[in-house]
């Protein structure tokens, strides 16, 4: 006998979601800012990596002004003439391309870490949580800039940096949900019914953590997409000749004072919303999940 | 498969738990710095015999341990000491599908990710009791046996009631054949009018299926109803042991006694309860002598010092009090 | 004598409007000092419902709609919120099934008893504390000087329950509602709670309402009783009656199955099916699509309380107590 025909838990768990406004705005603000940075190829005016297309001679033109080709810069240009709505579009599909790769990168290693220890307990889990602690007890900021120091410029170094700076936080709440998850009968079930332990590992309790992980995952996001362009603009990280948002923020530095407050102001307007949308996404994320992990 | 070795038979069964068990406290311990962890002593020499298609139920109050016991006669928690015996032989207890346990909260104890074909389905498949292209049939049996409509082999355990859940936590331990079922207050949770449903259903399956059952539970009138013989367990020991009908209408240890007296029964009107003083006291810190010698009756200085051995006071009959 | 409390009617939804949800549909109650009312039902019935309608505190989408309550002379549906609060507490103890409800698990026992003492009753600070040692010792708890100073988590969960108990008994209410108090423990600590309850009422004369599903609890301490199905009240009367000669289906079934009541290893009778939700309550009688006795009658018209010759008032159009061949 059913106690009722409860719609299905995604169901459900969308219409929560949508059900704030705040939520909602942010989610589609995010998903354009995506779509515009994926098809940037194709709706930029310009290709700012190429400089045969960028003219010197266009540099620093206020928004709305009209190029020697003819073509208007909508949202002006900067110091070597690039497009800035071209560079943005690029920049942003650079800074989404470190958010999600590192976020990613970072979120499978530290499941990983986290479930082994959780499920092994003993030593295994002391050693690996106090491994996790002292990561967690740097400055996040420093370690990143004395790795990129070390290793160089790149998209996969900074990528490498901001993968050993936030592994640590997925390790610990996936440690912290797992054994949980560990503690309750259906995993002592398993158990007894003789399942082989990855399998359990990996098919009851990791589905399980899913809902948390998709939360911090959201919120780390966003954390590595500011590190980056905070690393950017301190001249770290990415090569100038393929700028992300913080590097772009970076050269538009000097104009500020000369009264060019495009340069500057738009992408860090672009990074501004870009971060606060995937916050308020996190955040919903997190109310609505969390009434549904004390199934 | 001979007929007359015991099907589970358990050898001073002891479990220890260490308490406030941190790596820095067991350091500090280690280097005099401080108390160090503690050890709780859950289960403490336990023994007992099951014959094939008995009934044990397991009673006492809680922290006395009987669901450490069942983990252990299940083969989920390695003991501290003591072996289980299967058929004679010694055997890892981690091992083997033949045990196997139904949980109290038919909640947390079905998976809320998966589907109840998978809930029931996978142990077989894995283990490849049964072929790929039999696995629906067999699950739909298995639903059929337990009281649950196969039409809903395709619904997630949050849409059923309590009652149908246990039901689906008790096909996915059929589904391994198994030949001992450890149920741990397996109907505590449910009303009265469900728990008489689950109930007859592990009567019926105990005819068909030969099934033995160790059977836990603080409701003394339900394992009365069920066990052939009954542990009455205080703190970690077996204070009492025996047929069950025997033990609850003529207790002897006067644990059991203040048990059974303390239980309200239908055809008990409007008593006056002269229940036993005290608490339950503390597993970390356990009485000396006998465990229960602050709170009884009839206690004297030896139980104050010595802890009473389990004897026979009678043909198939245990205690484990200075005085009987 | 006049009734300590009178419930007639009561009846409290959830929500408002086309989707409101009758959980209680014309309880009544009555309880006379010294005397012990249980109200027994499966989960869901709407014991605690009724006990939190009788002392407004009911959850916010909850709201009484119909009947009356009287405390004594008191018509407690009449009172303001303000008012309600001063009975609360001085004339209507209330006792959870969880001690931790009532104990704030930041405060010493002495504290909050305090609060509770001085909310209804200004003492001077010296009697303040003599009061609550004489009310921690009337509970039963040893050496209640020390027990004052503890913190609630220190307590076990039997003394966290007679703490909650002195508590609730602070001002000698002439009420107490006790919602599943000693379903959480064990089996001796019940033992002495029930105990304790029952000398409560001897002693003091206080009205008490029980709330429990165990019916052997109910055999043990209650003097009469309310067996709830599906938020009314099936079966009233005195305990020996409804337990020895049951007359609403319902009860019958509900005794059955429990398994003291049955020779050892016989199969437990069974009621089939279970509680219906409360959005699709069937339109006559609301146990009739798992009554054996039940007629055109049960489906199409539901019935109302009515008495049986052995002291009962019974909800059913077919009581057991008449011969069967009535149940046709
Ligand atoms: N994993 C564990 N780690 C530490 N201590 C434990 C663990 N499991 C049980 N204990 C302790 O062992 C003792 C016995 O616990 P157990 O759960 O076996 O009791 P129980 O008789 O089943 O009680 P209940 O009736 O409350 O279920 C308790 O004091 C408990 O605190
Ligand atoms: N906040 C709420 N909102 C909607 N319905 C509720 C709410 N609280 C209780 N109910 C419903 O009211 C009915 C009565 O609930 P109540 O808590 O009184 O039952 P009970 O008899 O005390 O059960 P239990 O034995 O489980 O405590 C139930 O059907 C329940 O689902
Ligand atoms: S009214 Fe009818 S259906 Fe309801 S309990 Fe009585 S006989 Fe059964
Ligand atoms: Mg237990
Ligand atoms: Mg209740």
């Amino acid at each position: 006998m059913i106690i009722a025909e409860r719609p299905s838990r995604l169901r459900a768990f969308t219409k929560a979601f949508f059900r704030s406004p705040t939520a909602t705005i942010a989610l589609c603000v995010f998903v354009a800012m995506s779509l515009a940075a994926i098809f940037a190829p194709l709706i930029a005016p310009q290709n700012p990596y190429d400089l045969r297309s960028v003219s010197i001679l266009d540099n620093l033109l206020p928004p709305g002004e009209a190029s020697f080709g003819g073509m208007t810069y909508w949202l002006g240009t900067d110091g070597q003439g690039r497009d800035m709505l071209s560079a943005m579009l690029y920049g942003l599909r650079i800074s989404l391309i470190v958010g999600l790769a590192s976020g990613v990168i970072a979120l499978a290693f530290g499941t990983l870490v986290g479930l082994v220890a959780a499920f092994r307990g003993g030593w295994v889990d002391s050693v690996l949580m106090r491994i996790v602690d002292l990561q967690l007890s740097l400055p996040t900021i420093l370690v990143a800039l004395i790795l990129l120091v070390i290793l160089g410029r790149g998209i996969d170094k900074i990528i490498v940096a901001l993968v050993v700076v936030q592994w640590a936080y997925f390790a610990r709440t996936v440690r912290g949900v797992a054994l949980v998850e560990n503690a309750r009968d259906y995993v002592d079930a398993a158990r007894g019914l003789r399942l082989p332990p990855l399998r359990i590992l990996f098919f009851h309790i990791l589905p399980n953590c899913l809902p948390t992980l998709l939360v911090v995952a959201t919120i780390q996001m966003a954390q590595a997409i500011s590190l980056e362009a905070t690393l950017s603009f301190l001249g770290l990280g990415l090569p100038p000749t393929r700028p992300s948002l913080g590097l772009l923020i970076a050269n538009g530095f000097d104009y500020l004072q000369s009264g060019r407050w495009w340069i500057s102001v738009l992408p860090g307007l672009v990074l501004l919303v870009l971060v606060v949308s995937i916050n308020v996404v996190g955040d919903r994320l997190r109310e609505v999940l969390n009434p549904h992990l004390r199934g | 498969m001979s007929a007359d070795l015991p099907i589970l038979e358990a050898r001073g069964l002891t479990k220890t738990f260490r308490q406030n068990d941190s790596l820095l406290s067991r350091m500090l311990g280690k280097l005099g710095l401080g108390p160090g962890p503690q050890m709780v002593r859950a289960v403490d020499g336990v023994d007992f015999t099951l014959h094939r298609g008995d009934v044990l139920g397991i009673v006492g109050e809680s922290g006395c341990g009987k669901s450490t016991l069942g983990r252990m006669a299940a083969g989920l928690t390695r003991p501290s000491s003591g072996e289980v015996l299967q058929e004679g032989k010694t055997r890892d207890v981690t091992e083997g599908l033949d045990r196997q346990m139904i949980f109290q909260d038919p909640f947390s104890s079905l998976n809320p990710r998966k589907r109840v074909t998978e809930l029931i389905g996978e142990a077989p498949r894995v283990h490849r009791i049964v072929g790929a292209a039999e696995l629906e049939t067999y699950v739909r049996t298995l639903m059929e046996r337990c009281g649950i409509d196969p039409a809903f082999h395709d619904r997630f355990a949050h849409q059923f009631s309590g009652g149908q859940r246990q039901r689906i936590g008790i096909a996915r331990a059929l589904a391994v054949k198994p030949e001992v079922l450890i149920c741990d207050e397996a109907v505590s949770a449910l009303d009265v009018s469900v728990q008489a449903q689950i109930v007859n259903l592990f009567m019926d399956l105990r005819d068909e299926l030969g099934l033995t059952y160790i059977f836990i539970s603080h409701d003394l009138g339900i394992v009365r109803h069920l066990a052939d013989r009954v542990l009455v367990m205080y703190l970690g020991r077996v204070v009492e042991e025996g047929p069950a009908e025997e033990v609850f209408d003529a207790p002897q240890h006067p644990y059991t006694r203040a048990l059974v007296e303390a239980v309200p029964r239908l055809d008990r009107r409007r008593t006056t309860f002269h229940p036993v003083a005290g608490e339950i006291p503390s597993p970390l810190n356990p009485p000396s002598g006998c465990h229960f010698h602050p709170r009884c009756p009839l206690a004297t200085d030896l139980c104050r010092t010595q802890s009473p051995a389990l004897r026979e006071i009678a043909p198939g009959r245990r205690a484990a009090c200075h005085l009987i | 004598m006049a009734p300590v409390l009178s419930v007639r009617g009561l009846t409290t939804v959830f929500g408002t409007g086309e989707t409101a949800l009758r959980a209680l549909d014309g309880v009544d109650l009555t309880v006379h000092q010294g005397e012990i009312v249980a109200l027994v039902g499966e989960s869901g019935s709407g014991k605690s419902l009724t006990g939190f309608s009788i002392n407004g505190l009911l959850p916010g989408n909850a709201k009484v709609t119909g009947g009356s309550i009287r405390l004594g002379d008191t018509d407690l549906r009449a009172l303001t919120p303000r008012q309600m609060r001063g009975i609360r507490g001085k004339q209507v103890g209330m006792i959870f099934q969880d001690p931790m409800m009532t104990l704030n698990p930041v405060l010493r026992v002495e504290t909050q008893m305090r609060d509770a003492l001085r909310a209804h009753s200004p003492l001077p600070r010296g009697e303040v504390r003599a009061r609550l040692v004489q009310a921690l010792a009337e509970v039963g708890i040893a050496a209640p000087e020390q027990r004052l100073r503890a913190w609630p988590h220190e307590l076990s969960g039997g003394m966290r329950q007679r703490v909650a108990i002195a508590t609730a008994l602070l001002h000698s209410p002439q009420l107490v509602i006790a919602d599943e108090p000693t379903t959480a423990l064990d089996v001796t600590i019940q033992g002495q709670i029930l105990a304790l309850a029952q000398r409560l009422c001897r002693d003091r004369g206080t009205a008490l309402v029980w709330i429990t599903h165990d019916l052997a609890v109910v055999a043990g301490i209650a003097d009469r009783v309310s067996v709830m199905y599906a938020g009314r009240v099936v079966e009233e009367g005195p305990v020996d009656a409804v337990l020895d000669t049951p007359a609403h289906p319902y009860t019958r079934g509900l005794i059955d199955s429990v398994a003291a009541s049955q020779p050892k290893g016989a199969r437990l009778p069974m009621i089939p099916g279970r509680m219906p939700l409360l959005s699709d309550l069937p339109q006559g009688c609301a146990f009739a699509p798992r009554c054996a006795r039940r007629s055109a009658l049960c489906i199409s018209e539901r019935p109302e309380p009515r008495a049986t010759g052995a002291g009962q008032t019974v909800r059913c159009h077919h009581p057991l107590t008449e011969p069967a061949g009535a149940a046709a």
